[in-house]
């Protein structure tokens, strides 16, 4: 089969390129064929009609929000450290990706705040991390678009005038006021609408019609333009032909799990800082030297977390049920008072009362010492007769009724030293995960946002627990950057040009958040749509690169 | 703020106690539907014993028990009310929550034993409860034995690498069911959630305005302020401005769109 353009991955690097470049091939001269191949299913029941999604129903999609585990499953894919994650006792990284039409939209909060000016700037080795075409300035037109496109709006703390979904929530409040309590400010944060603030029970999953997600914008838009979408279909490898590529994978539709393989000419790789990576991996012999997909040896290394770094806490009984952890509202504030100074921002959201109980056992993990930092600096909660509390029985149950109602989660991002890596896994399928170890910057960064969270705890007269890192160093993260990172061209400390393209491989692009060279600070879905949208016109106009109609040719 | 006892009296008036109304709804007891006081239940190290279906049943108690007062009504619910058995009824449980990030990584044959069907996996469950209750009282099942010895046993088995992967599933079960709201709402109730707007839509709040007895506000309708003024909304918002920081920090940092400069 031949397609004159594949795209693998449809989240926010490949809805964005599906949707323009789709448009664009249509007003060509010579039609060419668009066929974007996603590895999960069709959640919006109208993009693929062969998707084994399960039946549509009267919300008009297939996965409207389940109460069931299963539902976590089909939108969203866990990757783990073989060595030992989950307190094992040594430095690991988790990394939760979204999966099926629409990518990470699936499970994302629809925060969408463009990238600081600093994030661009960023040096290393006295080289600036990403190419001279990028910066803020640069990016503004295109962040507009995508704002245009995904209805980003900024939130207000009051206004009797617009609907309750556009307005912070009172937990936000709250936070607003612990913050305010220690000298720093919360604001309004600034989302993707879906026209409805309800997430439904985040514990198994979001509302899926409520929230705003790729299946509704983008990746209809490439639909309408005519571009083919193939759900259920896993890629296994790319490799190059004499004119273009050739990707093979394996379709489940069906049932079954079909061998495939697509001819292009123009490959734009869009899987997530996980999923492209992971291909490339698998197909680096397959180029051989001369067109070598990793020159610099960087393929899957210094991957970035963004800075993720979460910790839970109780607030006093003042709040009690005012953090309304049970209402799965989006995140809808965030306090920027310590970016300058330290390079991180704080954001408070919904707390799971079930991944608490389970994922901190004893759950509740103290500061060994409040000014403690790096791993082990915590210890478990005791009870009266100084033993660590028990995370099961009557004594637990009782601990988390007090907890539940004024449990509040914060996390910071922060522009972190990119200590993640990528591997191809030891079992043999799929990647593996690591974060070997915290580089002193990060870990400063760390340590001042956890002592800037502890201190709104407290403001609020509450406690603050800490997370896995702080016990054993696993670093946890909705957010990797990196793994196939841009670069100047001249410089070469890449694998791909300030246009997504490979190195040495023409019209073989990353479009993705594998791109991303470095870490934003901010929620990175934006951004990742933003460099997008400039690949994409930039293509299309042949500005400073062979234009998309030349190379189809 | 200073409304929140307030709204904590509303809802236990509006739900009947909610946190007791959820575990006696369950268990269809009425005599707790009437409102048992938290004062009036007893240990659960003490509650009259309540005959368990299986080991599995019983161990899930110990990991989460139900509390009972005197009389032995339900006046908390556990393990059971939360349904933990349409929890372990989920296909290939083990892989799934493994997946999804519920549990730890678990040794590989551990995993390949028990990732199996629903009724497998209780029969393997059982097997190894009883096995487990052998070696403490020959010939007595788990759930036959005291729930002194039982906590015993299973503060034992945590501690014990060989053993500690089951309970450790079984305890994710609890917690999934108690605390996860899938088949119910009882467990989040007894930890202090006001219950789900609709739990067959799964609405834990609609995102809508309410009133607080529990009507769904037609905004274009009706007078939202005025609903406000009164005190009859029950509104995730507070539609007001939190108190501002001295010396406006955000200044210098934020854009007049809200982004950092």
């Amino acid at each position: 089969m031949f397609q004159d353009i594949v795209i693998i991955g449809s989240g926010f690097g490949g809805a964005v390129m599906a949707a323009r470049l789709g448009a664009h091939v249509k007003t060509l001269p010579k039609k060419a064929s668009v066929l974007v191949l996603e590895k999960g299913w069709d959640g919006s029941g109208q993009l693929d009609p062969r998707s084994d999604g399960g039946p549509v129903n009267a919300q008009g999609n297939r996965y409207r929000h389940d109460l069931g585990p299963d539902y976590t499953s089909k939108v969203s894919q866990l990757f783990t450290d073989p060595r030992g994650t989950y307190r094992r006792g040594v430095p690991s990284m988790n990394i939760i990706a979204g999966k099926g039409f629409g990518g990470g939209s699936n499970v994302y909060d629809g925060v969408s705040l463009r990238a600081p000016t600093e994030s661009f700037e960023q040096l290393r080795d006295g080289r600036r991390l990403w190419p001279a075409f990028y910066s803020r300035a640069a990016l503004n037109p295109y962040y507009a678009t995508v704002e245009q496109r995904l209805g980003v709006r900024r939130l207000a703390w009051t206004d009797q005038q617009v609907p309750h979904s556009q307005l912070a929530t009172k937990r936000d409040y709250v936070f607003a006021e612990g913050c305010r309590r220690i000298g720093a400010a919360a604001a309004p944060l600034k989302l993707a609408d879906g026209g409805d603030a309800n997430e439904g029970w985040w514990n198994q999953g979001q509302r899926f019609e409520g929230r705003q997600n790729l299946t509704k914008n983008y990746l209809l838009d490439a639909q309408a333009a005519g571009v083919l979408m193939w759900s259920g279909c896993e890629i296994e490898s790319v490799a190059p032909t004499k004119d273009g590529y050739v990707v093979k994978g394996s379709d489940r539709r069906g049932g079954g799990k079909v061998p495939f393989e697509v001819e292009c000419r123009v490959l734009v790789m869009a899987g997530g800082a996980v999923g492209s990576t992971g291909v490339l991996l698998r197909s680096v012999d397959a180029f051989g030297d001369a067109r070598s997909l990793d020159p610099a040896n960087l393929l899957g290394k210094q991957v970035s977390a963004n800075g993720d770094y979460g910790v839970t806490g109780s607030v006093g009984k003042d709040y009690e049920l005012e953090v309304e952890a049970h209402k799965g509202k989006p995140m809808s504030s965030f306090c920027p008072t310590f970016f300058a100074e330290h390079k991180f921002v704080l954001i408070p959201f919904y707390a799971a009362p079930l991944y608490l109980s389970l994922n901190q056992p004893s759950t509740l993990l103290r500061p060994a010492d409040p000014a403690a930092v790096g791993r082990a600096s915590t210890v478990p909660a005791k009870d009266g007769a100084g033993e660590a509390q028990r995370d099961w029985g009557l004594a637990y149950k009782q601990r988390l009724a007090t907890f539940g109602s004024r449990m509040l989660t914060m996390g910071c991002l922060a522009i972190d030293q990119c200590e993640g890596e990528i591997t191809l896994a030891r079992s043999g399928t799929g990647c593996d995960v690591s974060w070997r170890e915290t580089s002193a910057l990060t870990e400063q960064r760390w340590s001042a946002a956890c002592n800037a969270m502890r201190r709104i705890y407290e403001a609020l007269g509450g406690e603050m627990y800490l997370d896995d890192y702080r016990k054993d160093g696993t670093v946890n993260t909705a957010h990797p950057l990196g793994g196939a990172r841009m670069t100047e061209r001249t410089e070469g400390a890449g694998l791909v040009d300030a246009f997504g393209e490979s190195l040495r491989n023409r019209s073989l692009f990353v479009v993705d958040a594998s791109a991303i060279p470095a870490a934003l600070g901010v929620n990175p879905s934006l951004t990742i749509a933003a460099v997008a949208e400039s690949i994409a016109d930039r293509l299309i106009h042949g500005a400073g690169t062979e234009p998309l109609a030349a190379r189809l040719a | 703020m200073t409304g929140s006892l307030t709204r904590r009296q509303a809802l236990e008036a509006l739900f009947g106690l909610g946190l007791l109304a959820a575990g006696c709804a369950a268990a269809g007891d009425d005599q707790a539907a009437k409102g048992l006081k938290m004062a009036e239940q007893v240990p659960g190290g003490e509650a009259p014993t309540t005959p368990h279906a299986d080991d599995v049943a019983a161990l899930c108690d110990v990991l989460l028990p139900t509390e009972r007062d005197r009389t032995g009504a339900i006046v908390s619910p556990g393990a059971a009310e939360a349904n933990v058995d349409g929890v372990l009824r989920i296909q290939d449980f083990v892989a799934l929550a493994i997946a999804q990030g519920l549990l730890p990584p678990l040794p590989d044959s551990f995993v390949a034993r028990f990732s199996v069907a629903a009724e497998g996996f209780r029969a393997a469950a059982n097997a190894e409860l009883a096995a487990l209750a052998s070696r403490h009282r020959p010939l007595t099942a788990f759930r036959d034995l005291s729930r002194a010895l039982q906590e015993t046993i299973v503060r034992d088995a945590f501690e014990d690498d060989a053993q500690k992967p089951l309970l450790v599933v079984l305890r994710a079960a609890t917690m999934l069911a108690y605390l996860g709201a899938v088949t119910n709402d009882v467990g989040l109730r007894a930890v202090g959630f006001p219950p789900f707007e609709s739990f067959a839509d799964g609405l834990a709040v609609s995102g809508y305005p309410r009133t607080k007895s529990g009507r769904l506000v037609d905004a274009t309708k009706e007078d939202l302020a005025a609903l406000a003024r009164e005190g009859d909304l029950d509104d995730y918002t507070y539609n007001r401005a939190p108190a501002a920081t001295p010396g406006d920090p955000l200044a210098t940092i934020l854009d007049a769109a809200g982004d950092l400069l």
